[in-house]
């Protein structure tokens, strides 16, 4: 490897240093790339719907570009990528698309791919929208933002629920996601029955929870320490911070 | 498609709530990451009609007798706690009751230390 960022004493090894390292070969590395797919899935798709591909050939399309990933271990050219799984996985999916026929590969359809779980209707209802004047890109890039976001949540729901604290969640998440620091703690210490002192303890303590998990998902598709910081400054960049 | 008000980016969606974005990642990346203090504990609010008196802020009353009433009280110095509080009727504050209460009072310290 180029840089050795997965010695002992440094950057700690991630999926995507996992991948690179294995090129796709071993177990352990594809089972990380399905993982790191399941992030992307969504992303990717949407970025091919705004290359004018149509809601079916768009999932054709991703579908087939991750059995590409996975099977034919084309995630070896990432080994000449240096840092960012999020520009590895756009340019290898622009030139997938550009090589695509898609008579060869429906009908991979149906056999073993990566299957995704995610809400048809609301990415298609985003998708569908485009009056935002992004380019396929900078949608690419908004809804790799917003799938961060919801897998952080998505941890945080599953650890307050295995601690036995899923309706906790349920009111607090609410407020987890509003705008500023003055969210209405009185509203939720009343629905959780505690003070409002404690509700805003109950708050901090989530958000905390809540950026290091996402900054955990960052850290997993990149390669050194430095480039989470850059890839979090990344993120508040694309809406113009 | 509904924006945010403050930086008009558009608004996401999760189920039946909606947030912005960039507000949000706004918000957790310049979060304080100290853990807020504790609050402090904030006393209930003095009830209507209860007397004023210093550095105690009464709360209810416990019982009346012929001389004074009992007020349940939380003491702000020179520590919190919660007492109960003995007030003189104005009308029966002679010399002698006030001496009896005076008695009273200094040995009321010694009854606590015991209990």
């Amino acid at each position: 490897m180029d840089q050795g960022y997965t010695q002992a004493g440094q950057f700690p090894e991630t999926p995507w240093t996992q991948v690179r390292q294995a090129g796709g070969a071993d177990t352990r590395a594809h089972h990380s790339l399905e993982a790191l797919c399941r992030l992307y899935w969504v992303p990717l798709y949407a970025f091919a719907r705004r290359h004018n591909l149509a809601a079916a050939e768009a999932e054709d399309v991703t579908q087939s570009f991750f059995l590409h990933l996975l099977e034919d271990a084309s995630i070896q050219k990432a080994d000449q990528e240096k840092g960012r799984l999020r520009s590895f996985l756009l340019g290898a999916l622009k030139h997938f698309i550009s090589n695509w026929h898609r008579a060869e590969t429906t009908v991979k359809r149906g056999g073993r791919l990566l299957r995704v779980e995610f809400d048809t209707a609301e990415v298609e209802a985003v998708c569908a929208k485009r009056e935002d004047g992004l380019s396929p890109d900078e949608f690419y890039e908004r809804r790799w933002a917003a799938a961060l976001l919801d897998h952080a949540l998505k941890d945080l729901e599953i650890e307050h629920a295995r601690a036995g604290k899923a309706a906790q969640f349920a009111v607090l998440s609410e407020y987890l996601l509003v705008h500023g620091k003055d969210a209405q703690h009185a509203e939720a210490a009343a629905k959780l029955g505690i003070t409002e002192g404690a509700a805003r303890v109950a708050v901090h303590r989530l958000r905390k929870r809540f950026r290091e998990c996402l900054r955990e998902h960052v850290a997993a598709t990149v390669g050194s320490a430095a480039e989470v910081d850059d890839e979090l400054r990344h993120l508040l960049n694309l809406y113009g911070n | 498609m509904l924006e945010c008000d403050i930086c008009h980016t558009t608004l996401e969606r999760r189920g039946t709530r909606t947030f912005c974005p960039a507000c949000l990642l706004r918000d957790l990346m310049t979060d304080e990451p100290d853990e807020p203090l504790e609050p402090p504990v904030i006393p209930p609010p003095q009830a209507v009609g209860l007397p004023q008196v210093p550095r105690f802020q009464l709360i209810e009353k416990l019982g009346e007798g012929g001389f004074a009433v009992v007020y349940r009280a939380l003491q702000r110095e020179p520590v919190r706690r919660e007492v109960a509080v003995k007030v003189l009727k104005a009308q029966v504050a002679t010399e002698h009751v006030l001496a009896r209460f005076e008695t009273e009072r200094q040995t009321w310290p010694a009854w606590s230390t015991r209990a």
